[in-house]
């Protein structure tokens, strides 16, 4: 059962969902949310730090690879604080809140120099509900609910100069998602898993700025395996499909939104206790994008997790 | 509990809801354009041009401002702005395609004035 236990851990923690958005106009911190799929067992306090590179890689139309030279790399480095709490055996409340050490774009024209943001992104608060679970068969299933709230920087400026949003840390919207997860265990050492998750932008009407991001519908399936007592690896195929954004007067923004699949392999370690070092790498191996838009090349993850039973004494 | 779990998950869903309405009243409120005030004006705002096609173009982007002590601030509704001061650079990606606004504000230490210039970005080609 311990060992169990262990392994649906360990497979969760190498999950996660990562609304990417390709890089033209992408807002602030798309990249913010790190979802674990657990639900963290009654009076458990789970937490979780994270750190990820990105880079962009080259621009596309649809599916075809275009050379544009005007402009140089776009890369960020960004850190997350995630905190679970066990409510109720079934039920969790999980916040994350991120922080960008850097949102970088660079150029390749008329010596423009690089624009280059920082600060906080924005803090994602969900509710998660295990709807059922299967102890003979192993299988389970649970949804999350919540939402995105852009309490970080979207107003950086340099030198009195507002920098563009694709640099700017926070989305500026409030967004809201759900999410449901399954997962079987086929023995004590593999398991399978699929995640779907829509996640729904409002409309952005400040003073000098109307703009929506296109909603996002993600489905991922993925499988986790664990090679040792303290080593586990996995592999995680996921599909983000993006609808159009919008801006003033409900114009269509015909470069954004777009299809795009990921592959993320991952590995977790078991450094003591309830503490795990783990590493997830993603890249996207197809994507379609509407127009023109500037593909991600890949992002690298490392996550350190650690759980605290705060009913020990009990 | 499981009565519980509903109770708390659904009082979640109505403090998300309620937080998504506590937008600044700022935000509902246009502010209209003052260029002029006692001692401060904006006299025009002159771009190098009037159309950038994306990832291409530039547009060199001046203001002509009067008073004491004055400081500038620049901002594009859509596009990237580089640069400090009278004059900058805008320029575009595609997502950026259309009649964009750039918006500078001169200010002083009593006062601030504020004029737009519409620049139109049309869509990449080789």
């Amino acid at each position: 059962m311990y060992l169990q236990r262990i392994i649906v851990l360990l497979a969760f923690a190498c999950i996660t969902i990562r609304t990417t958005y390709a890089q033209c106009c992408s807002a602030g911190n798309p990249v913010a949310s790190d979802v674990n799929f657990t639900i963290t067992a009654k009076k458990v306090l789970k937490t979780e730090l994270n750190y990820r590179y990105s880079e962009s890689g080259s621009h596309y139309k649809n599916d075809s690879k275009l050379d544009i030279n005007f402009m140089g790399k776009a890369y960020s480095n960004y850190s997350e604080l995630a905190v679970a709490y066990g409510v109720f055996n079934r039920l969790e409340i999980r916040g994350d809140l991120g922080y960008f050490l850097n949102k970088t774009e660079t150029y390749n024209f008329n010596n423009i120099p690089d624009s280059k943001g920082y600060g906080m992104g924005d803090l994602s608060i969900q509710s998660r509900y295990l709807i059922y679970k299967n102890f003979v068969r192993k299988w389970e299933l649970s949804a999350g609910i919540g939402m995105k709230m852009p309490i970080g920087v979207f107003d950086q400026e340099y030198e009195n100069v507002k920098l563009p949003i694709n640099v700017q840390p926070s989305s500026g919207s409030y967004k809201y998602f759900v999410n449901a997860f399954f997962l079987k265990k086929l023995n004590d050492k593999f398991g399978c898993y699929t995640f779907s998750a829509i996640e729904i932008a409002s409309k952005i009407d400040s003073k000098n700025f109307i703009y929506k991001y296109g909603n996002l519908y993600l489905l991922s399936i993925g499988c986790n395996h664990k090679a040792s007592n303290k080593f586990n690896a996995g592999m995680q195929l996921r599909n983000e499909f993006r609808e159009k954004s919008s801006r003033e007067n409900d114009a269509i923004v015909d470069a954004s939104g777009g299809y795009i699949l990921y592959c993320l392999p991952s590995v977790s370690y078991n450094l003591f206790n309830s503490f795990y070092l783990s590493s997830i790498l993603s890249f996207p191996v197809y994507g379609y994008y509407n127009d023109i838009q500037r593909s991600n090349k890949f992002s690298l993850n490392f996550k350190l997790t650690k759980s605290f039973n705060l009913c020990k004494n009990e | 509990m499981e009565t519980k779990s509903i109770i708390v998950t659904f009082l979640f869903i109505i403090a998300l809801l309620s937080l998504s309405n506590c937008k600044k009243d700022k935000d509902e409120q246009k502010d209209l354009l003052v260029t002029e005030v006692k001692g401060l004006s904006i006299d025009s705002i002159i771009s190098s041009r009037s159309s950038v096609k994306a990832w291409t173009d530039t547009a060199n982007i001046t203001v002509y401002a009067s008073g004491d002590n004055l400081t500038i601030s620049w901002e594009a509704d859509h596009g990237s702005l580089a640069g400090e001061g009278k004059n900058i650079l805008y320029f575009a990606g595609q997502c950026c395609v259309g009649l964009n606004t750039i918006t500078c504000t001169v200010a002083n230490d009593t006062a601030q004035v504020q004029d737009t210039i519409k620049i139109n970005v049309t869509p990449y080609s080789r």
